[in-house]
């Protein structure tokens, strides 16, 4: 499986994970396209580099992001999100440390995922969601009430 | 894929979207500041003041989307009522001026005060125009208000709009969400690195140990423009 990870992501993290999990490639978007690519040509380097997952993170205005992740989803590529707790420091360290502790499980999500897919990762694991039920699990918590079950 | 119809030609709602920028409510009152409300945002878009629907409009679990257009008409929009002190009931008038030959005829405008205080806006082909003001006495610097029009207009050109030295919202980059200059990297995401509402040299190099290709002066730039404040 070949993981191309967003700009957002460091590139340290891409190389700490091809060494993490040698399973699997994990690439810099930097490493294949130039500073600020455009959100309309992502899926096609997806395409043109056999990139099977797009790896990115949200912090805010998912309800805007979303749009980027379904026009990848929909050329056929699965996104992995990577979701923060509030007031945790989206570093180098919590990056790598999502990536490598998850590992296991976003892989099998993806292995077995039929067709295109979303995955939300956090310290308390991966799911595999909809759009739908991630905007009003965002909700929920951006008015204070407990998560969705 | 979702698609919507229109007529006998089928788009592609994603590309086109994409291109132009989606901004909700929110992020719209965070690039133009403290005196931008929710609230007036909708009551702007909900009465036709600013043109064109919504990308989608709120409902349950679907926040408001707006385009960049949306966002750059807003700012302007502001400007009028904020720094030019437009009354609301004027402000219609004064901004469709300004949205037909600003943002639809592309053309380069300069305001002046005119002798009896109303304002004169100039055109390069020599169609000088009396703007419907609504008043007569201009409180502010009118020369404000041709440097506002000409960055919404090269913002309108450029699909990106400035915001600080080392900010940008580039209509094609992350959805047009404030970035650090020349990449993909949001302000919002730099901000994470600090624990409140200040930051130090530690935080900034935090940042940079993460991102090494980004400079000192834009990562401070992104901590300020998101509202955290330097401590020595």
């Amino acid at each position: 499986v070949r993981y191309l990870l967003d700009e957002c992501l460091s590139g340290i993290v891409a190389q700490a994970m091809t060494v993490l999990a040698p399973s699997a490639e994990f690439i810099h978007l930097l490493d294949v396209a130039a500073m600020s690519t455009a959100d309309p040509d992502i899926p096609a380097i997806c395409k043109k580099g056999s990139f099977d997952v797009l790896v990115s993170i949200n912090v805010k205005d998912f309800g805007a992001r979303k749009h980027i992740y379904e026009s990848v989803i929909s050329a056929g590529i699965h996104v992995l999100v990577l979701r923060r707790q509030p007031r945790q420091p989206t570093d180098l360290w919590w990056q790598a440390s999502l990536l490598s502790r998850h590992y296991p499980k976003y892989s099998k999500v993806f292995r077995n995922a039929s067709e295109a897919t979303l995955a939300s990762m956090s310290d308390s694991g991966v799911r595999e969601l909809t759009f739908a039920e991630i905007m009003l699990e965002i909700a929920a918590q951006e008015s204070g009430r407990p998560p969705l079950p | 894929v979702t698609c919507a119809a229109k007529g006998a030609e089928v788009v592609d709602r994603h590309l086109i979207v994409l291109s132009d920028g989606i901004y909700t409510v929110s992020q719209v009152c965070r690039i133009l500041g403290p005196k931008m409300t929710p609230r007036r945002v909708h009551y702007w878009v909900d009465t036709g003041l600013i043109s064109g629907e919504p990308i989608t409009r709120g409902g349950k679990g679907t926040p408001t989307l707006l385009s960049f257009r949306q966002l750059l008409e807003i700012k302007t929009v502001q400007h009028l009522r904020d720094e030019i002190k437009v009354p609301l009931h004027s402000v219609r008038t004064a901004y469709a001026w300004i949205l037909d030959n600003v943002f639809e005829r592309e053309l380069p405008v300069t305001f002046t005060r005119g002798v009896g205080g109303e304002i004169i806006a100039e055109t390069p082909d020599g169609e000088n125009a009396v703007i419907p003001w609504g008043q007569r006495a201009i409180p502010a610097n009118v020369n404000e208000l041709t440097d506002e029009v000409r960055t919404a207009r090269q913002a309108w050109l450029d699909k990106r709009l400035q915001l600080k030295a080392n900010v940008v919202a580039d209509a094609r980059v992350l959805a047009g969400t404030p970035t650090v200059i020349g990449t993909r990297i949001e302000t919002a995401l730099v901000a994470t690195f600090a624990p409140g509402d200040e930051f130090d040299e530690e935080v900034v190099a935090s940042v940079l140990q993460t991102y090494p290709h980004l400079t000192q002066e834009a990562v401070i730039d992104a901590l300020e423009f998101e509202g955290l404040h330097r401590i020595a």
